[in-house]
């Protein structure tokens, strides 16, 4: 599941991205390269590489990041996205619905201007949804 | 000290050349930036093209005037030393070439690419992106 925002600040689009299945860090990275169908080592292959590192290495996992370092701080993880985060009310609730269902919830600010409005959400859903449309497994 | 007043602009473009054995096709662009015509992250780079296409002179390398600048045979000042030299082996072997800039201003992709810097080429095509201005 992709939960798609805007910041109030700035309007910037930004995304929190919640994986079901259990999967590792460098199954993730060959799952988005086979799915974007990109020649090893071209143009196509850096940016899905980097768009990988950019949400699973470098991005905050949310719910582990609760589990290991807050959840004795704030009550609650809805408490700790509220008040820690400044994430708006709806994503909150829509968050901790997720909670026990997610294995990791990553908080994306995309480094790619194109990642904006539908067409980010869709590139992003493309590559990185657990089961995306047209896919059984 | 001077002091400017009014808006500041922060905007980039940059410049590219495109050197190629025949006229540009996108199937021969997506296969040089490295995805499939049918890959879920094609849109992204036929709108590159699109752009590259549009923004673009071409000059058939067959027709120029070696004896003067490859920049007069595009009308501009902004090739670079490499660039300049590209032409002038191309021209020696008949190819075609596409100059023009992309800028920051105009849609979400040309943004991201002129945030980008590369140079990229395969048996066909010459792909240099690496001139950019803020």
């Amino acid at each position: 599941m992709i939960i798609p925002f805007k910041t109030s600040e700035h309007g910037q689009d930004e995304y929190i991205i919640c994986l079901r299945s259990p999967i590792t860090v460098a199954e993730l990275r060959e799952r988005m390269l086979q799915r974007a169908k990109v020649s090893q080592g071209s143009y196509a292959y850096q940016l899905i590489d980097n768009l990988h590192a950019q949400i699973f290495v470098r991005s905050l996992d949310l719910k582990a990041d609760y589990e290991i370092y807050f959840a004795r701080e704030y009550v609650s993880f809805s408490e700790y996205l509220r008040r820690r985060e400044r994430l708006p009310l709806e994503i909150v609730a829509r968050l901790a619905e997720a909670f026990d269902m997610s294995i990791g919830m990553y908080y994306y600010k995309p480094g790619y201007a194109f990642l904006t409005d539908t067409y980010g959400l869709e590139f992003l859903t493309r590559l990185v949804e657990d089961i995306p449309q047209g896919e059984s497994s | 000290m001077r002091i400017r007043t009014g808006f500041v602009s922060n905007s980039s473009s940059t410049s590219f050349l495109i050197i190629t054995d025949d006229e540009l096709k996108e199937g021969a662009f997506l296969e040089l930036m490295g995805v499939t015509p049918d890959s879920p992250i094609a849109d992204l780079f036929r709108e590159l093209f699109s752009d590259v296409i549009n923004a673009s002179q071409y000059v058939d390398l067959k027709h120029v005037n070696t004896r003067v600048s490859p920049e007069a045979w595009f009308n501009t000042d902004r090739l670079s030393p490499a660039m300049i030299a590209r032409l002038q082996q191309a021209a020696g072997q008949g190819l075609k070439a596409y100059f023009g800039t992309l800028d920051s201003e105009t849609t979400m992709v040309q943004t991201f690419f002129c945030t980008d810097a590369f140079e990229l080429e395969n048996e066909r095509i010459y792909f240099n992106y690496l001139e950019c201005a803020w």
